[in-house]
Order: C-alpha cells, then structure tokens, then sequence
C-alpha cells in the first residue's frame, strides 16, 4: 500500500486500527472546520458485486430492471470505464463525498478467469475507491491469490471485521491480515466517517472448520459489530456498515436482538448506515431500521450488482456536540437515494479504457470470446432461464444436468448440479463464448459419485428444505429423476419440507408439467438401491450445504470441466433450420449465412417439465 | 457505562489512535488551506409553532407552514456572503420529493446569508417529514444543505398505499401514489374496530385487508375499495419473530418499499410485525363477486386489487398458452373466453386439474386477486388460496 492513500475527492483516511495493527497513514495539516450543530452533507457512492463486468456485456434487462431506469435500447451494459465516468460526475456534482463497494468484484467474466482479480484490483484503484469489504467471491482462487492481488494492486482499504486471520505459516512473512482491516476512519472536509467492514461468511466452504484452507475463521456477527461501534461511536460523526452479509442478515443484526429482549439495545445501535450486498438486488427506496430508544435509525440500502448500476446515497448529518453520549451525538436526518444505470449512454473513461485495453487484447488472443457456439432460438421474447416461473426445475438447469448426466465418460443415471451455480440466463440469439463465462463463470469440474437411494432421498430433502427457505424456488436442477418439491407439508421427522414421489427416469409426466407422475414410464427410488451420479465438484465437496455429498467416499473427481460438457452438449443439438433470422443482425441475416450450421436451442431442448414440481400440502 | 464514562473512555481511544497515526505517519503531511464558504443552512420552522410528535401528529390539512433559512459557514456562523436561490424538498416516507436532481418543489431566495420568511404548502405528506433545502445548481454549488425540524404527520393507511391519485387518470391502474417511498402503516383506518387482517398466503407472500369489524374488532369483518394490498415476501411470509403467517392473523405494524410490478401495488422487503394471539380466520372478509361488466371499464377491479373475490356460475374456457407457460387457466364469466378472469391454482391446489372440467360450469371460485399488465398481456389472476375455495360442479 502506498505511505499516502491519496484521494481524488477529499476524503483523508485518518487511521487505521485494527488487530494491533496500524497501517501508514498521512498527517493532515488544516484548521479544523466548527460542524457542531450544523446539518453536514455527505455523499456516498456505493457500488457492490461488480463481479468483474470490466467491459460491457449483453443482456435484455428484467421487469425490475427497466423500473430502474435500465432499458433494453441502451445495451450494452456495465464496464468499469463507464462506471469511473459515473464516479467522477456524481463526486464532482457533490460536496464531502466517500466511494465504498460492498464486495464480490471478483468472478463473473473471462478477465477473472484469466488474470485472477488484477484488472478488477487495478481499475477500482484507479477510480478512486476509497474502500472496499472482502466478498466471498475475492477467496475464489484462494487465500494467497487475494493477498498477492490486494498487496501488489489495491490502493484503497479491504475491510473485513468478522474475519479472524490466522498467522502466516512462517513469522514475519506478510499474508492477508496485513491488507485487510477491520475498520477505516476518513475525515471528509472535517467530518469523520468510521467504516466497518461486514464479510459474508455463509457462502464459504469449510469456513467454520478449524484449520481451514482459507485461514479464515469468522467471528459472530453481532457481536463484531457491537465490539467495532464501541470503540468508533465517540470518535465519529458518521459509522456507515459496508456489508457483504446479505439483506436478511443485514436485517438480522436488528430484528434478532429485538426477539430477544426489547429493551437490550441492538448490534445496529450507533449505526448510521448499512450498504449492502451478496444478493444482487436493489433496495430502493432504503430501509430504514430503528435501531435504539432514542429515535435513531440505520438506512440500509442495496446498489445491485454486475456494474448494471452506481448507487448514490445522500446524507444530511446532523454533527452533534458530543459523539460519545448517545443523546447528543451526531446523527443522520435525511437522506436521499438513487441508482445510476450503467449503459451505453455513458461514455467511457479513457484512462480507465487504456488501463483495460492490455487485458482486453490478451483476453481475445487466447480466448475467442465472440466465437458462436450454438443459437438460442426461443419463442417470441423468451430466454433459456436458470429459474423457472413455478419455481421448478428450469430448462437451463435441467440442459446442465443433462450435459453432465450424459458427457462421454461420465455416463450417470442422475445428474445433480445447484442453481446458484448457474449465473445468468442465455439470452435469445448467438450464444457466444463470452456469454457462456458470464452464465457459468465458475471453473467448477464434474465429479462422479455413487449414493444409495437412501442418500438421494436425504439429499432432495435437503433441497426441498432449502428450496422452501427460497420461496420454493428449486435450489438444485436435476436430470434423470423427477420428484415433487413439498415446500409446506407433514414431513418425516415433524419437518415442513420433503421430496416425495421420487421417481427414477425421464420425462416422467408424459409432457404435462403438472401431470401426474406415470409409473409406466418411470420407476420408484429404491432406498437400497446404488446410483451412479454425475455432480459438480462444489456441492460434491459439500458446498452450500450437500453434506449428505461430502461424507460420501465413493468420488471421483474427473476434472471434466462443466462449461465445456455443457458446450459439447449443445452442439449435439440439431442445427438451424436455413431460414431461421439471426435476431442480433440489423440486415435480417439468416443464422447459417452468419455462424454457419451452429445448434439451434429452442424450447423443446430439455423444457420445463416437472421434474422438479413445488407442492404446498 | 453511563454517557460520561463512555466519553472518557473513547476519548483515551481516539488520543492513542491519533497519536499511533502520527507516529506511523512520520514523514507524511498533508498541508490543506482551511474549508471555506458556505457549509450548511440553519431552517428554523417559525410556523407551526407546535410540528406535532410522534405520539401526537399533525391533522391532515394542516400543509400550510412557514420557515426561514439561514446560511452557516465552517464555523458554524451566519454567513453573509451567500446570496442566491436554493432549492427545496420535502423528505417524508424515506425520500425526497420530488427526487433530489429533478425539478425542487419550491425555490428560496437568500440574501445575505438570510431568507424571508417563507409560506409554503406541503403536498400530501405522510408520518415524519423534514424539509430538504440545498445550494446544489447553479455555476458553482456548494452543496451546502440544511433540514428543518421534524414535523409529524400520521402514518399512511393501506387505502393511501393503493388507491390512484385521480382514478379518470391514464395511468391509474398501474402507478400508486407512494410508489418508490418506504411505508410503515401501523394502524386501520376504520379505527378501534378496524384491523389489518391476513387473507391469503401464498409461497412469496401474503394479501392483506384492512377490515372494518364489529366492536371490538370481533368479527364479521367489512372492507372497502382500495383497502388491501400484496405483501411480496419473496420466500414463505414470516412475522418478525413470530414465525409463518397465517390466514386471519393481525398484523400491527407493517413496513416496506412500494412498488408497481406489472401493475400489482406490492410491498417488498417487507417487515410485517404479527399480533399474537389474535388470529382468527372469521376476520377475513366476505369475498367481493366481481361482475362481468367490470372486465370493461377496470377501475372497479383495481379497487378490489389484493383483495379476496369470487366468480360465480363461470364456464372453464379451453386451456392454451398461458396454461403451458404460466399455469393459468381461464373463466368465461359472461364476455367470452377472450375476455376472459385468470385463475392460478398450481402451487396452491395440486389437486385440482382445470383439464377435466373444460367447459364445465364452476359454482364458484374464490381467491385474491392481482392483474399483470405488461403492454398488450393484460389481464387480471384470481388466486385460490385452498382447495375449499374452487367449487366443483
């Protein structure tokens, strides 16, 4: 990190403590402004879960997103250039102002794939963040990956309070607790902001095992919070939560506690304002929280995700005469917020643009990332989605677990992969290897496993209790088996939620997704039959939650990479007709005449078709 | 640890931490001219004299207030310099109106660092309201701003999160008056007899009614136009400590975001704070039977959105499309099955096919209603909540 963290804006990074550590910091020489009593505005830019869209990107914006101001006309979308242009106007148009990011700029596009979080790194430092908290996604290749990449690239501060790092493996030598703080203090043009770094945890495989590979373990969330807002609430006018928690906890950090007792005062006490992320959602208009008996609230706001918009938060804070007594402390009286889209009427930053092009051309020498691999031809306005409208199985999940099911030596009766594996929905038109990295940006690999069908009916029951935590919205897509999801029923066991009526096969209710299941065309599980199944190597290793999967010592990792089973899948799939229009081509080109004889998907490849039925009892 | 304790204690906080600073900083200093210029407004309310509290708020008409700005420099001293207009907002339900960078809803000229005093009159303006005046136009802003004190108004009723501002307008079926504004309604507008009652539970979330009950809130209970309004929970809908919602439960406080999906006023991200020990299904009202000549105009199914209705003596039209993609089936209620009520029964009532009863007259079928308007798909879902509420013949 440089000795001085230099701002664009005017935010002055006072100190950082934190574990005993304090990293370099400036001596900041200026008569000190009198804010007492006075309403100090303070601007927030906030952005979250960028999730490497460096560069623009395709796709047709959902309902939610047109309300927000992003529109199908103005594609593409994203692209840190645009986003910096963002920044610089909403600074320039704003007095004290702080840039923060929920987290999660890693993982989502080829760049990530390719040179591992450096551009991301490079480019949100040159911009001018000003700090940033560790997303789940920044661990993705590794403890040691995020250090280099902070150590030798961030120029702004990571944040992570409810992680306790463990030493490095030999003294003295600098590892991630050196780069990621707890807590930093700005002083913004006389007003001081503590921001606390909030890290998700629930997402993260093996976190809470002792001696992990990440040597990471997490702290109790409340708990930090309470610890951190003690020890700035008298030093501060504003303390601001960067969260990477999730809306729920975010919210948890108030309700739980008001649960517990009333009058005990919550976690969220001494907190001005939460800025959320991990669930990619946009939370306007904010939430606003009462978080103490004295009338003070937290506003917690969610800015989206995949650089699709800026959120721009801003405060009237009211400074008050004595931050540390609770009734005469600084405090947040209104607030403002909006979200910026990031389209194509944005233009871009050619400092930014320059600082990418290197790893632009290096992406398209090694990868062919317009190459053509097959064309979605769907009905009307329809996509290939990855969540079906009922909540069961979808058709670019049942097309992946096919994929797997059936690659050339894998060859299962089942194929099980999770939902949130698969990241976006293939948009109508030419399916392009760019666009099957943003769907599928993990590097995850297919794995063989044999279960008993005991343990397939503990692992649809896990999905089906984690499902109906979602709304019943299936948390797995399956091939080769066909159950009903009961999300809200009399289980085994006094649980609300099951699979039942497990079935082994295909096309089990004869084409009706709400049909019957026909015993003539499939046959019942066995509990004491054994099972070949093809799954990804992250839930094989019990990630999110398949603990029936990781205990089990019959895998066979192949190292079959999923996106490449899935592209040799679809080319298995018939060609375009010849008068099929390429909708992506402005002279009404036919597909053949522009890609050649590619796999046309339309909705009869692997359809909807209930194998996964959601059932409320 | 009381209030001076606590200020000792982080006093000797901050001193370690700024003395740790400076020593890891040596070599490092930062020399910056001292802020200058205007800072903030001071907005001192001269009328009403008394804003009301959050105990006792403010009657609905009384809009009419007076203020005046004064303008405070970096040290928090009147600040003659300053002369220009600057712009003002009102700040109520979680946001600014109109939205901070649009058109203010009233400029303010100040001289001297000092306005007049300023009549004004609010728009309609729920619970606690603070007026937003900035200096953000202009060839060089200062972005200096300045909120006024409280001024508390009632709580919004659900009848003021759904009904449209002009119901003759174009857009009344698909905007809401407190879209984009966070809510927090927190009591019946039919009084102590009145309750917000539970009415249907669905797997992304619930509809409720504000009902008029007979004394003491005892059922039966009555509701009106515009009285109910679409929870959307996103997962199973759960009070806040309480566990799953039911049908029949109160619910006290409600809180959340509003928004129009596709012409459905919904809550989202709700907080929904449940009575407990109150649930009692006979609350929920009797349903309103739409008529077929509502299909025509809309306004009357718009009042009766989110509400629980009945069709009665309705023929089952062939299944198409919609049924393939969206699980709906349609009722001929009197106009033909092209203009035809939605009904959804999948998610809710596995049981029941719609395929054996084509063209078959249903006595009666009963559920919440919400329309979907997406340009020319434009119709309105009646959404069973049980397999009691589909009468078969």
């Amino acid at each position: 990190m440089a000795s001085c963290l230099s701002r664009r804006g005017r935010a002055v990074a006072l100190a950082f403590v934190g574990a005993g550590a304090l990293a370099a910091s400036c001596t900041v020489t200026r008569d000190a402004p009198n804010l007492v009593g006075q309403d100090v505005r303070l601007t927030v830019i906030h952005t979250a879960d960028i999730h490497s869209r460096l560069f623009p990107y395709t796709f047709i914006p959902n309902r939610t997103d047109r309300d927000f101001g992003l529109l199908a006309e103005n594609g593409p979308f994203g692209g840190a250039a645009r986003i910096s242009t963002i920044i610089k106007r909403e600074r320039h148009n704003a007095g004290r102002s702080l840039w923060l990011d929920s987290g999660d700029s890693f993982q989502g596009a080829p760049i990530f794939n390719m040179f591992k979080g450096e551009a991301e790194m490079r480019a949100l430092s040159m911009m001018g963040l000003d700090a940033a908290v560790v997303g789940n996604h920044e661990f993705d290749l590794g403890t040691k990956n995020l250090f280099y990449q902070a150590d030798n690239w961030a120029r702004f501060q990571l944040l992570a309070a409810n992680y306790l790092f463990e030493d490095p493996p030999s003294p003295g030598d600098r590892s991630l607790r050196d780069v990621v703080k707890p807590y930093v203090i700005f002083d913004v043009d006389g007003l001081k902001v503590g921001v606390i770094g909030m890290g998700n945890w629930s997402s993260m495989t093996g976190i809470f095992e002792g001696g992990n590979s990440l040597g990471v373990r997490p702290l109790e969330d409340g708990e930090v919070v309470e610890e951190y807002v003690r020890l700035l609430r008298p030093v501060v006018d504003v303390v601001v939560l960067a969260s990477h928690l999730g809306l729920d906890e975010d919210e948890g950090l108030a309700s739980g506690e008001i649960e517990q007792d009333q009058n005990e005062s919550l976690p969220l006490a001494g907190v001005d304002v939460v800025l959320g992320g991990h669930l990619h959602i946009v939370l306007n208009p904010p939430k606003t929280i009462r978080n103490d008996d004295l009338g003070h609230e937290s506003v917690l706001i969610h800015s989206g995700a995949f650089a699709k918009y800026v959120g721009r938060l801003d405060l009237v804070v009211h400074v008050g005469e004595d931050n540390g007594d609770p009734t005469r402390r600084s405090k947040v009286t209104a607030y403002s917020f909006k979200t910026i889209p990031v389209d194509s009427t944005i233009p871009d930053d050619p400092e930014v643009t320059e600082l990418l092009w290197p790893y632009s051309v290096a992406l398209n020498r090694e990868i062919d990332l317009n190459g053509v691999l097959a064309y979605v031809d769907t009905a009307g306005d329809e996509k290939v989605v990855r969540n079906d409208p009922t909540g069961g199985d979808s058709q670019l999940g049942n097309l992946v677990a096919r994929a797997m099911q059936l690659r050339t030596g894998i060859e299962a009766e089942i194929g099980i992969t999770n939902s949130l594996g698969i990241r976006a929905d293939f948009e109508k038109g030419p399916l392009t290897v760019e666009q099957m990295f943003n769907v599928f940006p993990f590097e995850n690999s297919i794995t063989v496993i044999y279960l008993s069908g005991s343990e397939i009916q503990e692992t649809l029951d896990f999905v089906s209790r984690k499902s109906a935590e979602r709304g019943c919205r299936a948390q797995a897509q399956v091939s080769g088996i066909t159950f009903d999801m009961v999300c809200s029923g009399d289980c085994p066991g006094g649980a609300s939620a099951c699979a039942r009526n497990v079935y082994l096969g295909d096309d089990c209710r004869n084409g009706d997704p709400n049909g019957p299941i026909d015993p003539e065309a499939c046959a019942p599980l066995e509990p004491i039959g054994l099972y070949k199944v093809a799954v990804n190597d992250y839930i094989a290793r019990g990630g999110s939650g398949f603990d029936v999967l990781k205990r089990n010592t019959s895998k066979q990792f192949t190292t079959i990479s999923l996106r490449d089973a899935l592209v040799d899948y679809m080319r298995q799939q018939p060609a375009c007709g010849e008068d099929i229009i390429d909708i992506s081509d402005p002279g009404r080109a036919t597909v053949r005449e522009r890609w050649g004889a590619v796999a046309c998907l339309n909705n009869t490849v692997e359809p909807h078709d209930g194998r996964i039925r959601p059932v409320f009892e | 640890m009381d209030a001076s304790g606590r200020s000792s204690s982080s006093r000797r906080l901050w001193c370690a931490a700024a003395a740790l600073a400076i020593a890891g900083a040596a070599g490092c200093v930062d020399e910056r001219d001292p802020i200058t210029g205007t800072t903030s407004f001071r907005v001192v309310l001269v009328s009403p004299d008394d804003p009301g509290t959050e105990d006792d708020r403010l009657a609905d008409e009384a809009r009419d207030i007076t203020v005046q700005l004064t303008a405070l420099d970096a040290q928090g001293e009147p600040d003659p310099s300053f002369s220009g207009s600057v712009q003002l907002y009102v700040h109520y339900l979680g946001g600014l109106t109109p939205e901070l960078g649009t058109e203010p809803l009233d400029r303010i000229d100040v001289e001297a660092g000092v306005s007049d005093e300023i009549e004004l009159q609010l728009p309609g303006v729920f619970g606690p309201t603070y007026l937003w005046v900035e200096d953000g136009r202009g060839s060089s802003p200062t972005f200096a701003t300045g909120v006024s004190p409280t001024i508390w108004y009632r709580d919004p009723f659900l009848a003021d999160v759904s009904r449209p501002d002009d119901e003759a307008s174009l857009d009344a079926l698909e905007r809401s008056p407190l879209e984009f504004k966070q809510i927090r309604v927190s009591r019946s507008r039919y009084g102590a007899d009145g309750r917000m009652v539970v009415t249907g539970i669905y797997s992304q979330g619930y509809t409720l009614s504000d009902v008029s009950c007979a004394e003491g809130g005892a059922p039966p209970c009555t509701t009106g136009d515009y009285d109910s309004v679409f929870v959307f929970s996103f997962n199973r809908p759960l009070g806040e400590g309480t566990g799953p919602i039911e049908i029949g439960d109160v619910i006290e406080v409600l809180t959340g975001g509003m928004s129009e999906f596709n012409g459905l006023t919904e809550v989202n991200f709700p907080e929904s704070f449940v009575a407990e020990g109150q649930r009692d299904a006979d609350r929920v009202p009797e349903p309103t039977v739409i008529q077929p000549e509502w299909l025509g105009t809309r306004i009357e199914m718009e009042r009766a959105e989110a509400s629980v209705v009945a069709i009665e003596g309705a023929t089952v039209c062939e299944l198409d499309g919609d049924y393939d993609m969206y699980s709906q089936w349609k009722l001929d209620i009197g106009s033909g099955c092209g203009d035809a009520v939605n009904v959804i029964t999948q998610g809710q009532v596995n049981d029941f096919s719609p395929a054996d009863y084509v063209g078959q007259v249903l006595p009666r079928v009963v559920g919440t209603l919400r329309p979907v308007n997406i340009g020319s798909f434009d119709v309105w879902i009646i959404y069973p909540r049980t397999a009691e509420d589909v009468s078969l013949p």
